[in-house]
């Protein structure tokens, strides 16, 4: 059931992925500093923004470098 | 150490406010480097001061905004990252037009299959089938601003870079894009087609 081309699989996962009420980027920019916070101290399950995050790349991509710049602060300091 | 959130703010308001502002640099430099070095795109030196200077601009500027749920290193990085992967991406996309990612993206390549009302709404569709189905969906379900937003992001352009050639933002762009995934997933649950279908296939 793999043989779909290659091009149409990230369409796949942007329609799997699509809820009826999603937040906005700059709504996710918002919430984003807070939620990497509890991100980095363990799994933080909050599904607007892992929605928004699996839907936008770039916030993702945001997310992904201000995590692991979040994760080193934390390692350096405690 | 961390320095407390009111702390920032007190010398950043202040007379101490070049040594906050040192301070904040350095901080900024390093989680810059640790941040974007991660991916294919690592910024040089150089790039990485410019995005830093930028940062401190926006942070100084921007400081009544900041709403104290995260210390206030974290919003400033949050900042920082945005300014970097902004510049970033207009840099590596420059070159590249709209126009040109429609013409190669193989989403619209695909033959749309005719609807000739004939639809099985219980059938099992096969890849190929998928793949017209799609192709039909997107050309007559959306719109010809949703069609061509779609057709870039799949094959990669950044929705900031997008919404840069469609003259909006990144903002409403992400809202058209989701206006059309909302229409392709009525338009698939119209033709039969369950998500499991989909999944599948990812």
């Amino acid at each position: 059931m793999k043989s779909i081309s290659p091009s149409f699989v990230p369409l796949l996962r942007l329609i799997v992925g699509t809820s009826p009420e999603e937040i906005s980027c700059d709504e996710c920019d918002r919430r984003l500093s807070a939620f990497v916070e509890r991100c980095a101290r363990s799994r933080f399950h909050e599904p607007r923004m892992r929605a928004h995050l699996a839907n936008c790349p770039d916030c993702r991509e945001e997310f992904e470098a201000l995590l692991a710049i979040v994760s080193l602060r934390t390692a350096l300091i405690h | 150490m961390e320095w407390p959130n009111a702390q920032w703010l007190r010398m950043l308001h202040g007379t101490d406010r070049n040594t906050a502002l040192t301070e904040l640099r350095a901080i900024l430099l390093v989680g810059l480097d640790a941040g974007l070095r991660r991916g294919s795109r690592s910024p040089a030196v150089a790039d990485l001061e410019d995005f830093v200077q930028e940062a401190l601009i926006r942070i100084t500027t921007n400081l009544s905004s900041f709403r104290g749920d995260s210390h206030f290193t974290t919003w400033a990085n949050r900042i920082a990252v945005r300014v970097a992967f902004s510049e970033m991406r207009r840099k590596y996309w420059h070159e590249v037009s709209l126009d040109a990612i429609l013409e190669t993206e193989g989403l619209l390549s695909a033959e749309p299959i005719a609807d000739d009302g004939s639809s099985q709404p219980d059938r099992l569709v096969g890849d190929s089938m998928l793949e017209h189905l799609l192709a039909r969906i997107i050309r007559q379900d959306l719109s010809e601003r949703q069609r061509r937003a779609l057709t870039a992001v799949v094959a990669g352009m950044p929705i900031e870079e997008v919404a840069r050639r469609m003259q909006t933002n990144r903002n409403a762009l992400y809202k058209l894009l989701h206006d059309a995934r909302k229409r392709i997933r009525v338009a698939l649950e119209r033709e039969g087609v369950i998500e499991e279908e989909l999944r599948a296939r990812m």
